[in-house]
């Protein structure tokens, strides 16, 4: 997939397109690539008893804390995974944090049908009517064990976060891609995201 | 193209579109709407297909996808039911199983020899002479069997989708309807499949007053509309489901409709409970030449008049056994067709308002009289019928029979699902005893044929399904089926099978021509039970999987064994229930490969790529051999991209504890600032993987394992941490880190000009590891070791670093004349250092000691503390264990395969791990694992290669020879890695 991108801008090293050329601001549902957003894998056998950037730790795998930007959700009774998607970067010196930004490829999808698109590449349900979200699985997206996390709807429009393992980034943006055609899925820069993420659609 | 009817509101033809397509090359017109089958028939064309086995012609019978006379290749795709296939834009039509057309086959000879094909002919012919039978299976192969794939076949999108829901309800005729508004009123998530493209069931084509004189189908739209109003009810329409599996597991298969991007779509769905409502099927009447094109079932004509404006043909007569066909002889006759006669194997019990209908028309009305024969000049002439006691003979000319014996129940999907059968004698018909939990039935699938009670049925179907999801909605419940009981329930229905005639093509399976004497004659033979008739006769076993000879053939074979009707039950039925295409289930063409941060630059570079687990890597960079990237290494500096090798951190109070068990090295001896070569092994004592190991800090530790290992060995490490419940936290940081060995003779300089840190060997001696900074920013972790026996840095930054490393790499490295090489140069390079690399020159039976390795083993670690460690022991004392040499071929130049046999008068004695050509030695050298007769330095091993490969034989086998060497071949005494 390459699209030149348009407006850029640093971000913690990294360089971020926040929009593409051509980039088509109207389409119903956009992927965009979030490979940037800063990850932490926490482990250890008092996770509920933590507090990372002062947000409390999910009580069971699948559940999800979210607060100013940050992230938290509960793998295992061991281990959980923090993604600080805001502007703010939480600074976490102890050694039961590791830095995984570099492990993992990760996307947000956003738009009426991206349940739909993901329906098609992965068997896990992440659409119970009776779930809080946000709400995370741990699942294959065709092959691929990624970590979905679904957020939020905004006007019951859903988004969801998929992190899969780098090496497969390509693989899953394309299959995201191709997926998502029948529904007018399209590639958009981080400024779409931002913008879904503080409620503007 | 004949003239369609008048308009009717029961037509789904769109008379403004009208839609070219070929036929045997031919242009002809249909309309948007149309199916293959109907745009056919509109054409005139009345031989759709040949038969199986005798050739005999065949033409539309069924238009619900449940006869095979209708198989046909469009665009290429082979065995497409036209009766279902939507008609799309020039579309390419061509007939099957047939050599000349439909209409003149030069195959319809074989007809005539039927007597020489009895049942079972092919387990009793062709067997002596031994010779005999590949030729005839050659024959038999080609002159049967459906359709040939077309190479040239345009490739189509087969797509998958994984859906969840409360209820699933198969079937969107009246029951399925109610049942699935009934289930949705509750807000749960409700799926309703249809197979055919609208939800109706059989009310869609039928004009009869029902439910208080509304027309049948204006009641079916407004129970659709109902459906439509359920935001939560997701409907898949043209969707066949092939089974439901245990948990509730639903598959099925959606036909991509024109405008789709699919041709065909796979699903599978998981719901909390199902509800099956798959309604009924129309079952053959069986009689001399019942399979005659013209010849067709009721619900097939009634379609044909009122959903495509087709009349099925000019002069019609009607034979049944059930009100149904009253229904459509009326139908017909009001469409304008000529009905001569309608017959009626029952002498009582008929709808009388359908007879009275009937009488109105002026239609001859025969009750008792089915038919006897069918006559036939490829297509139907004329039919003889008969009284049922035989007394009474009348012969009628027609064009078209519509015939069939009565309904039977779809009950496929509940048997599949783990229902048991039963004969209900009070209605004539094999119904489950008991349904499996959390699934539902309701409708004619249980023989119902009241519609009130068909709706109530399934409204108490999907009631019963809310409550398997927690759902409480018993009070509704108990008034639903408090309404039921009061309704009427099943008819009994006419359970005869044939009329009684006498001639000997009496169909019960049109699929593989099986007819009443095939029946007949199995029984004689002893084949007495219907599931081993079904073996020997094949009949059930073609593509419609016994949808029409599911009732047919236990009713048979208890009437000609003269046992109580229902006395043996149908044929066991298995998943799929439907004949499903192997690219559905392969859906997209995706293949999940991983690639290094430094993919694109490694191309860019020339690097042919190649498979390593799951990643793609250079396999080489131009030549194959890749000599020149060898000696450019040996004499230079070359760079590898390792950034796929496993890489990990396990940290925590218990970490050192995890790395004792898991490594049979001594763990405490891993130091900072230092590497240990480690070596693990499962609890066989064979090997799983090796790696590097270094202590960060104080209970923290990063190491390197294989490749091909790197998430299993994850798992291995949690297992035993969580197993202890050990403070020791594994972290597996493969895909976090780009890494490049940069290697040769001038490698130090090279990593020089990427750092200020001094890297002289005093400073950073081999097996060292040091944490450095590149280019100024580039923050790096840097392992000195020597796998390719030369001075080695491998150097690990984070992945989005990767391409700046490889950048900075060949930018300070140029003036060195430094070149990337690939695996093939790698796997020579460590060669010729003698070092193995597990999983290529090990397998599942190695241990330390074949390999030689046992010096990684700590001996004075307790057996308890490390896995294998016992094992190691045992085969310590284990005398005949293989063990691996080095060897030098006799022939310089030549390189026996990895994999090759190593023999000794005769006797496999070994295999060859690894040979190749080393440009460094100028001769091909190898490892091979042997038994240890063999091991003597000197002597001489034979390896048998493959020679020549001759097409349909086996390969020439040649030996070649080769001397056992003392490894390494290369630096034996380490200089160079050192240095």
């Amino acid at each position: 997939v390459t699209l030149k991108p348009d407006r850029v801008t640093q971000r913690n090293g990294w360089e971020i397109a926040l929009t593409y050329v051509g980039e088509t601001v109207h389409r119903p549902m956009f992927i965009t690539d979030i490979s940037h957003v800063p990850q932490w894998a926490l482990q250890g056998h008092n996770l509920d008893a933590l507090r990372p950037a002062g947000l409390p730790v999910p009580k069971k795998p699948q559940q999800v804390t979210m607060g100013h930007g940050i992230l938290i959700t509960r793998l295992t009774p061991w281990e959980c995974r923090i993604m600080a998607l805001g502007d703010e970067l939480p600074e976490f010196m102890d050694a039961g944090y590791t830095d995984v930004t570099d492990a993992y490829a990760s996307f947000a999808i956003a738009g009426l049908q991206c349940l739909e698109v993901l329906n098609k590449l992965c068997p896990v349900d992440v659409d119970e009517p009776e779930q809080v979200l946000p709400r995370s699985a741990l699942a294959p997206v065709e092959d691929v064990t990624c970590l979905i996390i679904r957020l939020p709807g905004k006007d019951d429009i859903p988004a969801l976060i998929i992190s899969g393992a780098r090496g497969y980034g390509h693989f899953l943006m394309e299959i995201f891609l191709d997926a998502g055609k029948e529904y007018g899925l399209g590639l958009a820069g981080f400024q779409r995201f931002k913008d879904r993420l503080n409620g503007d659609k | 193209m004949m003239d369609r009817l008048p308009y009717s509101p029961t037509q789904r033809i769109d008379r403004e579109k009208e839609t070219p397509f070929f036929y045997r090359g031919r242009q002809y017109k249909g309309l948007a709407g149309d199916t293959v089958a109907t745009a056919l028939f509109a054409n005139g064309i009345r031989v759709f297909s040949r038969s199986l086995k005798y050739h005999r012609p065949r033409g539309l019978y069924n238009l619900d996808g449940y006869s095979t006379h209708c198989l046909m290749s469009v665009n290429g795709e082979p065995n497409v039911r036209a009766c279902i296939k939507a008609l799309e834009l020039n579309m390419v039509v061509y007939p099957q199983n047939v050599i000349g057309s439909p209409e003149l086959d030069f195959m319809s000879l074989l007809q005539w020899f039927g007597f020489a094909m009895p049942a079972g002919f092919y387990y009793k012919v062709f067997h002596r002479p031994a010779w005999i039978w590949p030729l005839a299976q050659k024959v038999l192969r080609w002159t049967a069997g459906p359709g040939k794939i077309d190479p040239n076949m345009t490739d189509g999108v087969y797509d998958h989708k994984y859906l969840h829901a409360d209820v699933c309800v198969i079937g969107g005729g009246p029951a399925g309807m109610r049942a699935a508004v009934a289930a949705a009123k509750r807000g749960v998530r409700v799926i309703l499949i249809e197979r055919s493209d609208h939800l109706g069931g059989f009310l869609n084509y039928r004009r009869i007053p029902v439910n208080g004189g509304i027309p049948a189908y204006l009641y079916g739209e407004k129970l659709g509309e109902a459906v439509l109003d359920q935001e939560n009810i997701r409907r898949l329409l043209s969707t066949t489901v092939t089974s439901i599996y245990q948990s509730n597991h639903v598959t099925a298969i959606q036909r991509g409709r024109p405008g789709d991007v699919f041709l065909q779509r796979y699903y599978e769905i998981r719901a909390k409970s199902i509800v099956v409502a798959t309604g009924g099927i129309e079952r053959p009447l069986i009689f001399t030449h019942n399979d005659c094109p013209g010849i067709m079932q009721g619900s097939c004509a009634q379609q044909l008049v009122h959903t495509y404006g087709l009349k099925p043909g000019n002069d019609a007569v009607l034979s049944g056994a059930h009100d149904l066909m009253l229904e459509v002889a009326a139908d017909m006759a009001e469409a304008g067709v000529k009905v001569s006669a309608v017959t009626d194997m029952r002498k009582e019990g008929f709808d009388p308002d359908a007879v009275g209908r009937l009488e109105r028309l002026g239609i001859k009305f025969l009750p008792g009289y089915g038919v006897a024969k069918a006559k036939q000049f490829r297509t139907l002439k004329g039919v003889d019928l008969r009284s049922s006691d035989g007394s009474k003979k009348v012969k009628v000319d027609c064009d078209v029979l519509v015939a069939s014996a009565g309904e039977t129940p779809l009950s496929q999907l509940l048997q599949v699902a783990g229902a048991s059968m039963s004969y209900n004698a009070a209605v004539g018909q094999f119904l489950p005893k008991e349904l499996p939990p959390r699934i539902w039935a309701a409708g004619r699938v249980l023989a119902q044929q009241d519609l009130q009670t068909i709706e109530v049925q399934g409204e108490v179907a999907g009631l019963s399904s809310l409550q398997d999801v927690g759902v409480d909605v018993k009070s509704d419940l108990r008034a639903a089926q408090d309404r039921l009981v009061s309704l009427p329930g099943p008819k009994p229905c006419w359970s005869g099978v044939d009329t009684s005639g006498k001639g000997a093509k009496r169909f019960v399976d049109f699929d593989e021509d099986v007819t009443v004497k095939q029946i007949e004659q199995a029984i004689e033979e002893g084949f007495d039970q219907p599931e081993l008739i079904k073996r020997y006769t094949a009949a059930g076993t073609g593509p419609t999987q016994s949808y029409l000879t599911q009732y047919n053939l236990p009713m048979l074979v208890a009437k000609k064994r003269g046992l109580n009707t229902g006395a043996m039950l149908p044929t066991t039925i298995r998943p799929p229930v439907m004949p499903t295409g192997l690219a559905v289930l392969g859906g997209r063409k995706h293949h999940a490969v991983k690639l290094t941060p430094l993919h694109e630059q490694q191309q860019a570079l020339g690097a042919q790529f190649r498979l390593a687990g799951a990643w793609q890597r250079p396999s080489h960079f131009g030549d194959e051999t890749a000599l020149d990237e060898i000696l450019n290494v040996r004499r230079n500096v070359g760079f590898i991209d390792i950034s796929t090798l496993g890489k990990f951190r396990v940290y925590g109070k218990d970490a050192i504890k995890l790395l004792q068990r898991v490594y049979v090295n001594d763990m405490d001896r891993v130091g900072e600032g230092r590497l240990t070569y480690a070596v693990m092994c499962n609890e066989e004592g064979v090997i799983i993987d090796d790696g590097v190991v270094t202590k960060l800090k104080e209970d923290d530790y990063f190491f390197t394992t294989s490749t091909a290992r790197a998430a299993e060995t994850c798992e291995w490490l949690r297992f035993h941490s969580r197993e202890e419940n050990w403070h020791a936290f594994p972290m597996n940081l493969t895909d976090a880190f780009a890494a490049v060995n940069l290697a040769g003779p001038r490698s130090r300089e090279v990593l020089g000009r990427l750092t200020d840190q001094d890297v002289s060997n005093e400073a950073f001696p081999y097996m060292g590891f040091r944490r450095m900074v590149l280019c100024g920013e580039i923050q790096a972790m840097i392992a000195r070791i020597g796998f390719v026996g030369e001075i080695c840095y491998e150097i690990h930054v984070p992945a989005s670093y990767g391409p700046a490393l490889h950048r900075a790499v060949l930018e300070a490295g140029k003036s060195f004349g430094i070149k990337p090489f690939g695996l093939e140069a790698q796997s020579v390079l460590r060669l010729e250092k003698g070092h193995v690399i597990i999983v290529v020159d090990t397998d599942n039976h190695t241990t330390l000691h074949e390999i030689g390795m046992k010096k990684t083993w700590s001996q004075h670690k307790t057996d308890g503390k490390t896995v294998g460690i016992p094992a190691l022991r045992f085969a310590e004392k284990q005398t005949h264990r293989q063990k691996l040499v080095g060897f030098m071929m006799e022939n310089a130049a030549q390189t026996p395969p990895d994999g090759s046999i190593v023999v000794n008068d005769g006797v496999v004695r070994g295999r060859v791990c690894t040979s190749r050509y080393s440009p460094t030695l100028k001769r091909s050298i190898g490892m091979a694992l042997v038994d240890p007769e063999l091991v003597v330095m000197g002597g001489v091993l034979e390896i048998y290669i493959d020679g020549r490969l001759v097409k349909n034989q086996l390969p020439e086998i040649h030996t070649v020879k080769a001397n056992v060497v003392p490894m390494p071949f290369y630096d034996p005494k380490g200089e160079r890695l050192r240095a």
